[in-house]
């Protein structure tokens, strides 16, 4: 059967259903919203489903194509479903679906639900688009759609100053990296005359254009960079958990964020020639791995803990892009959309039980009180730290062997100590969180910073932060479903099975399944103990790390502050940008150019004034006066010209 | 119908003249219906483009719908009429704004609408005629004719400071007009080829050493042509011009009237001097990424709603002069390349065409109810008037280039037909995007997010008035940026027809 129909039909439905749900957001009941929101994200998934049931079902895996739009003669656009689209299109849809009910819980009571779901439905559009297409414009257009749904979902909450800034931050990061994006693609034009994949890698593949693949590929990666989070345009993430829960878990957790790593892996044809381009892609995502593990153990919001665990996480995958593995790159991405998503999605829950505080040293105790939300974190959390038989242990492991079989010894070192770090902020997170002594509000503690109506408002948290909440069905099956997906997916798709689906988009590599090898396996374990350990003694419940941190008069340091990458960015990048617009255009255009202009024009004032005779009325009817100028003009041409 | 097109607007103009100005809805109704004739008319053509007989005859090679008529055979000056891709897009452009401004007229401007109105049908002839006509004297006649309207339209209905602006705007565009007289007449001088049609001049004029009369006469076209575009550094009187005229007159402004300038240059000055075109291409680059990177700055220091707005046309515009300057250069090299550049520097001007009057209503919009542009007054749109922030949202995103909207494709095409000719340079460009896309999200928090305010509440939303004017160029701005195509066919053959004359011009 033709299924090709189905590949514009991914696309469309949400966006359709964005459009109408946006609409009809505040005449419909918050239930229609839900249907229809959900519906269409289930009608994608199932689209998706079933073009993979046909794609991997055939004997010879032939990917399916549609067209979709055409440029004219310059590019016609199509879509295609083969095993690395797919790949990427099954976690798009089926984890935004468990995303999408989880939110019809989540946000039903917030007043604006329909423009919530409109957008989350326009996100799934666009990122579909951008993992289907077959060309570099497709995948570009769904690029900025996905930084359009990621900007309006971070400033979701648009009276909060913080949100604005905060959407404002990650859009203009993300155009940054656009420009870098949108030269890769003008060169490779230039280069081989062609925006489609099929045809870009058919010329490399010939040796074709050689020599500017480095430039290329590096110029593709300053878009994967900013998308992704990744050093050193990485500052964006952490803010960007002003928007909704649901949001952090789908878009900077799951899938958008690791687009990147989709843009390298589609693009690897590229990358196997540009050895200087893969080598950064490899450094950038180790360091980003280290960096990314160190800043999460410094932080207190749970959120931003989670965000740069991504960040982390992400960098492992581009770290794989890099080294070439890419079948690990994906399969890391796989593992780490669910237990990635499951823990925001657990910290979501975390969060209702606090009424929104996010604070980790506001929590304590929780286990106690949510053992859903203990065990289903608790799965994800090891699932991230990477212990068998857990489904992070699997895809972090081809990643660590990768770098250990090719003898990249300072990679393979960092990544091993990445591991350790994300052992240690995720013991310390789940013990701040769920262990030890409830938080109790210093209700007494009326200090200078602290107003007696301050003190009775945390006092009344405090006393609802003991009454428990029941977390609605809706929000505990996607939990559960992906709680359980973090323990099996590594497993079930080790080896043969995530090879057999990728293999096809990779033709040009010779891939064979590997197995666990010892050596590797067990060291990367080894250390996550180690770290996990040292974690643990600093942080259990009567650890002395955890009474300086949970201490009111603490002051972070170095790692809560992110290395201060902010500040330097904002000293050398925003501020000049600033200063420069005001010179410009407060006295460079004004008083420079325009200096010039206005004494020419004093000049002409003094010459022309029959032009003022007309400003002052003399003249009854303009309209006739310039009629009669225009004849005058015209009969000049004909007669004395 | 080109003749149709261009004076039908006249002759309701002419009738107007015999109607009492109190019967204002009669007025209205008149202008309304005078500049949709040619909507219509430009639509029948548009439907008639691909089967329409193209032109073999040496005045007018390669155009279609063409009219010739002797007119001061003395001189050679003909009245010739006929379009190309270049050409009718605009004309499609310009018909179907003047009607929207004609609506965002009504009810907006009460003072002398008789006047008003009249002088915007003249503004009409003036515009569709310079897009339709081949022979450069009549080009030039209809090019005077834009002036003066446009100068009494902002001097008259504008703002406080009305007078000054309007006067720097015709003193700024007589200089640069009279400059490219001399340019031209120059050319014809020196050819001796006893024409003033384009095409014919251009056979020899392509063929002139590059003297320093030659340099001389480019210049004098492109400068005449880059005050309208309006091209740094001859672009202040833009700002002015824009935060002083009334709503539907900004509109038109940054829509139709900047156009002009672009269309004349890949109608004038570059086929006519490719040679030059192409020596000098690196210099017009530099002065179009200037223009991209120094307006998006200064746009992002104004306080001002509009200014911003009229700012961000000089950067748009830059991404216009960016890419013809890539393809003078390419064209001998690589055609394929620089048709490339070209189509997507033109597709920036029609795509700015249909954003910036959009955005420049929304704006006009706020200013309706708030009767203020300040920046740090407005705020909380969203919640007081949803559907207008919802619009304005739109047409900045739009603006800034979305992918998606038909403001990204020009600019991406340009990117790409730019970068073969000036490598990683054009990267000034993109820094230029980044800057644009952060004073548009600044603004928009400015304006529309954050809570509502008190002294706003209960303005009223969106008008049927205004969905009517918001509508079709909202739709065309997602149609043209989802499916380009019909817009890239149309251009394709003058693209390949011009890159063709800049290749043998570069030889």
């Amino acid at each position: 059967m033709d299924l090709a129909w189905m590949l514009p039909a991914i696309v469309v439905v949400p966006l359709l259903s964005a459009a109408i749900v946006g609409y009809f957001r505040n005449t419909w009941s918050k239930t229609t919203v839900s249907w229809v929101a959900c519906g269409s994200v289930a009608a994608a998934f199932a689209m998706v489903v079933a073009l993979a049931v046909q794609y991997w079902g055939a004997a010879a895996a032939e990917p399916i194509r549609s067209g979709l739009t055409s440029w004219g003669s310059l590019a016609s656009l199509g879509l295609v479903a083969d095993g690395l689209s797919l790949w990427w299109a099954l976690v798009v849809t089926g984890a935004g679906l468990l995303i999408h009910i989880y939110s019809t819980a989540y946000m039903r009571e917030d007043e604006s639900y329909g423009r919530f779901m409109a957008k989350l439905n326009f996100f799934i559009f666009a990122m579909s688009l951008l993992v289907l297409s077959d060309n570099f414009i497709g995948l570009a257009i769904g690029w900025g759609c996905v930084g359009l749904a990621s900007y309006m979902l971070i400033g979701f909450y648009f009276t909060k100053p913080a949100a604005q800034n905060a959407a404002i931050k990650a859009f203009v990061m993300n155009i940054a990296g656009e420009a870098g994006l949108f030269a890769g693609i003008a060169f490779i034009y230039a280069n081989f005359g062609s925006f489609k994949f099929d045809e870009v890698f058919g010329a490399i593949a010939q040796g074709q254009g050689v020599a500017a693949l480095n430039l290329i590929g590096i110029l593709l990666l300053i878009g994967a960079v900013a998308k992704s989070a990744q050093l050193p345009l990485h500052t964006w993430l952490p803010y960007a958990m002003e928007g909704p829960t649901p949001v952090s878990a789908l878009i900077h957790a799951a899938t958008m964020v690791t687009a990147g790593v989709y843009l390298v892996s589609r693009a690897y044809p590229i990358y196997e020639v540009a050895s200087g381009a893969a080598m950064t892609v490899a450094w950038v995502g180790g360091l980003g791995a280290l960096f990314g593990a160190l800043v999460a153990a410094g932080q207190f919001d749970i959120k931003r803990v989670l965000a740069f665990s991504t960040l982390s996480q992400i960098g492992y995958m581009f770290l794989a892009n890099g080294l070439g593995a890419y079948v690990a790159a994906d399969f890391h991405f796989f593992t780490h959309a669910f237990f990635k998503a499951c823990l925001f999605l657990a910290a979501g829950i975390v969060v209702h039980h606090y009424n929104g505080d996010q604070d980790i040293r506001h929590m304590g105790g929780l286990w106690y009180r949510d053992k859903f939300a203990g065990l289903t974190f608790g799965a994800a959390a090891l699932a991230l730290i990477g212990l068998p038989p857990f489904a992070g242990f699997f895809s972090k492991d081809e990643i660590l062997l990768a770098a250990f079989s090719q003898g990249q010894w300072a990679l393979f070192t960092i990544a091993v100590l990445a591991a350790g770090m994300t052992a240690f902020y995720n013991v310390r997170l789940f013990s701040l969180v769920f262990l030890g002594d409830a938080y109790v509000a210093p209700v007494r503690q009326v200090g200078k910073k602290r107003s007696r109506k301050q003190a009775e408002a945390a006092g009344a948290d405090a006393q609802a932060h003991a009454h428990a909440h029941e977390t609605p069905a809706a929000m505990k099956w996607p939990v559960a479903i992906l709680a359980v997906l973090s323990v099996v997916s590594g497993w079930l798709f080790f080896g043969h099975v995530q090879l057999t689906a990728l293999a096809p988009s990779f033709p040009t590599l010779d891939l064979h399944a590997e197995a666990i090898n010892p050596v590797v396996a067990g060291l990367s374990v080894a250390v996550a103990l180690v770290g996990g350990l040292i974690s643990w003694y600093l942080y259990r419940p009567e650890g002395a790390r955890r009474a300086v941190e949970l201490n009111p008069l603490h002051k972070p340091g170095i790692l809560y502050n992110m290395f201060y990458v902010d500040t330097l960015y904002d000293f050398l990048f925003v501020r000049p940008a600033k200063e420069t617009a005001q010179f410009i255009g407060q006295l460079f255009d004004p008083r420079g150019i325009d200096g010039v202009v206005n004494g020419l024009g004093a000049l002409a004032r003094e010459l022309g004034g029959v032009l003022r005779r007309w400003q002052n009325g003399l003249v009854r009817s303009y309209a006739l006066t310039v009629f009669a100028g225009v004849v005058l003009v015209v009969a000049y041409y004909v007669f004395y010209v | 119908m080109l003749s149709l097109i261009i004076f039908v607007p006249l002759v309701f103009a002419l009738v107007m003249l015999f109607v009492p100005k109190t019967q204002e809805r009669l007025l209205y109704w008149l202008a309304g219906i005078g500049t949709l004739i040619p909507f219509a008319l430009a639509l029948v053509l548009a439907a008639q483009w691909p089967t329409a007989e193209v032109s073999t005859a040496p005045y007018a090679e390669g155009m279609r719908f063409v009219t010739h008529v002797p007119w001061i055979e003395a001189i050679g000056v003909h009245y010739t009429l006929g379009v190309d891709g270049f050409g009718f897009t605009m004309i499609l452009l310009s018909t179907l704004l003047f009607p929207l401004a004609v609506l965002a007229s009504y009810k907006y401007i009460n003072d002398r609408v008789k006047d008003y109105l009249i002088l915007l049908l003249i503004l009409a002839t003036g515009t569709n005629g310079v897009f339709a006509t081949l022979d450069f004297m009549l080009f030039y006649v209809f090019w005077e004719i834009v002036l003066l309207p446009m100068y009494f339209l902002i001097g008259i209905w504008g703002g406080e400071r009305r007078e000054y602006a309007a006067i720097k705007f015709f003193l700024y565009t007589l200089i640069g007009s009279t400059i490219m007289l001399v340019g031209a007449i120059y050319l014809y001088v020196v050819t001796g080829v006893g024409t003033f049609n384009l095409l014919q001049m251009a056979a020899e004029t392509t063929l002139l050493p590059i003297t320093p009369l030659t340099t001389f006469a480019f210049f004098a076209l492109l400068i005449g042509f880059a005050v309208k575009v309006p091209m740094f550094p001859f672009h202040t009187w833009l700002p002015d011009a824009h935060v002083e005229a009334p709503t539907p007159i900004s509109m038109l402004l940054a829509g139709i009237l900047l156009k002009l300038g672009s269309y004349a240059m890949v109608r004038i000055s570059h086929p006519l001097l490719p040679q030059v075109a192409e020596q000098y291409a690196n210099l017009i680059f530099v002065f179009g990424v200037i223009g991209i990177l120094y307006a998006a700055l200064a746009a992002m220091a104004q306080k001002d709603f509009k200014k911003q707005v009229a700012y961000s046309s000089v950067n748009h515009m830059g991404f216009f002069i960016m890419a013809l300057a890539a393809a003078s250069k390419l064209a001998p090299q690589s055609p394929e390349l620089a048709q490339v550049a070209l189509q997507g520097g033109y597709f920036v001007t029609i795509a700015h065409g249909l954003i910036s009057p959009l955005f420049f209503f929304a704006v006009g919009m706020f200013y309706e109810r708030t009767h203020t542009r300040d920046l740090t007054k407005l705020g909380g749109m969203f919640l007081t008037v949803p559907v207008i922030s919802f619009a304005t949202a739109f047409v900045a995103f739009a603006n800034l280039g979305l992918p998606g909207l038909a403001g990204f494709i020009g600019e991406f095409i340009s990117l790409t037909g730019s970068y073969p000719a000036f490598g990683l340079w054009v990267l000034v460009a993109g820094l230029g995007m980044v800057i644009t896309a952060a004073w548009h999200l600044v603004t928009m928090r400015n304006v529309l997010l954050g809570e509502a305010k008190p002294e706003y509440s209960g303005l009223a939303d969106i008008t049927l008035k205004e969905k009517i004017i918001f509508a079709p160029l909202a739709v065309l701005i997602v149609f043209f940026g989802v499916y380009p195509r019909p817009v890239m066919e149309v251009l394709r053959s003058s693209v390949e027809v011009l890159t063709q004359v800049m290749g043998l011009g570069g030889m």
